[in-house]
């Protein structure tokens, strides 16, 4: 046994103060300062745990004071299914009100990529939501990793999917475009911020960027069926361009609430 | 051989189980009961990381109060520690950052604060306390090592409070104990 070995075994034992080591472990022990030390150290007490009476007794008035029942709330997959449901909702509208113009100025392999790149970026969006809302919950992937991923695919995807043509009407019709996503991105907010009030967000600043990744998603796939553009530096700048702001913005606002704590 | 780790923390995680469940429906001898298992965790878990005993007190108020206010987002069948540690690390953070935004309009004063944490002696051993030795670790890392430490969490467990990955934990519970080797030495 080596010392990454009594590590991975204080992993399971470090809180069991007392007890003996293995007969592999106390071999190694016996010959490694270090690791013996350290063994001897995770015996210890951490410190006196009673909770003044007083204190207690406060808590249980507060608490039992206040007792009635709850229902439970569901678990993250119908979660996803609602924040996917809110996304929907405010596609169709979106969609519907702004009319399909991409179609035809892309072929269709174009824009099957480009809707598949949204669709899982969405997909993932909702799925680390989901998560983030019910504590003690576990995560599967960093929610910044989500975020940067979901963004660097669009920017990806619009860069090497699409020609590399001068864009003439770049910086009138690209902040337009984005300005009209970033209104529908708003419907999205409302909705998922309806779906998330009675939940508990315990990282503000973490779950505000990813529901503004979802609810940007929102506006950038109104833009995807209705911008009549398939120039790669419209579609790698200014469409990428609705998320990243959207994420950056609820980023924010989870930020502010965090220090009005 | 390395496996057959005794589980003794299961019997009274299945009974949290149970008391949590009739936490919801508003039972008041599981409330109560619940409140004289998990408080004496919560309150070591959060006196070691805090300046005085009574920030420690209010925090665990605090802490209730927000488990209490969140308690339907608990679901049966999950394992209610990491549930209640998530909580309890948040209220903790933000009671340092209140803190810290408080002691910048205060003015030092001399006499020092009572100490949250009080030894109950080292054991056979020369070392210094394990509380002093996790004070010099990051916060990061001194939190993983508390979880794993005061309730016996597993490292499954502690990712869940911590909103981590496993690897994400067992990386800074590795480090941790490299730097207590190196400190004890």
């Amino acid at each position: 046994m080596n010392c990454h070995q009594i590590d991975e075994l204080l992993d399971r034992r470090w809180g069991r103060p007392g007890e003996m080591a293995p007969r592999e472990a106390a071999e190694h022990l016996e010959r490694c300062e270090r690791c013996r030390s350290l063994w001897q150290l995770a015996q210890n007490q951490v410190s006196d745990s009673a909770v003044p009476a007083a204190v207690q007794a406060t808590i249980e008035r507060a608490v039992l004071g206040s007792l009635e029942p709850v229902r439970p709330a569901p678990g993250p997959g119908r979660f996803l299914l609602d924040f996917l449901a809110a996304f929907l909702l405010v596609i169709v509208v979106g969609v519907w009100l702004t009319g399909v113009r991409a179609p035809r100025v892309m072929s269709g392999w174009q824009f099957a990529a480009l809707s598949a790149v949204l669709t899982a970026g969405v997909l993932a969006a909702a799925a680390s939501l989901s998560r983030q809302v019910l504590p003690g919950v576990r995560l599967h992937v960093n929610p910044g990793a989500v975020v940067v991923g979901v963004v660097a695919a669009m920017v990806s995807a619009g860069a090497l999917l699409f020609p590399w043509q001068r864009e003439t009407r770049l910086w009138w019709w690209g902040p337009a475009c984005a300005s009209y996503g970033m209104l529908w991105s708003l419907p999205a907010t409302g909705l998922l911020w309806l779906l998330m009030r009675r939940l508990l967000i315990l990282s503000p600043a973490r779950t505000g960027a990813t529901a503004g990744l979802l609810a940007g998603l929102a506006g950038a796939t109104v833009i995807h069926f209705g911008c009549a553009s398939a120039s790669a530096p419209h579609l790698a700048f200014w469409h990428a361009a609705v998320p990243v702001s959207s994420a950056l913005a609820g980023f924010f606002f989870g930020a502010w609430q965090e220090r009005r704590v | 051989m390395l496996a057959e780790v005794a589980e003794t923390a299961e019997p009274v995680r299945q009974s949290l189980d149970d008391l949590m469940a009739g936490y919801q429906r508003a039972d008041p001898g599981a409330a109560a009961e619940l409140i004289r298992q998990v408080s004496p965790l919560l309150y070591r878990f959060l006196a070691a990381s805090v300046g005085t005993r009574v920030h420690a007190e209010d925090l665990l108020q605090e802490c209730w109060l927000r488990i209490h206010r969140a308690r339907h987002t608990y679901r049966s069948g999950e394992p209610v520690l990491p549930w209640l540690y998530a909580i309890a690390r948040h209220t903790r953070v933000d009671g340092f950052r209140r803190r810290r935004r408080i002691e910048s309009f205060e003015i030092a004063v001399e006499q020092l604060p009572e100490p949250a944490v009080r030894p109950e002696g080292h054991g056979e051993t020369a070392h210094p306390p394990l509380d002093e030795l996790l004070r010099t670790l990051p916060e990061s890392q001194r939190e993983v090592l508390l979880m794993l430490k005061v309730t016996g969490m597993t490292l499954e467990e502690v990712a869940r409070a911590t909103g981590s990955t496993v690897g994400a934990v067992k990386q800074k519970a590795h480090r941790a104990y490299e730097k207590l080797r190196r400190g004890l030495r």
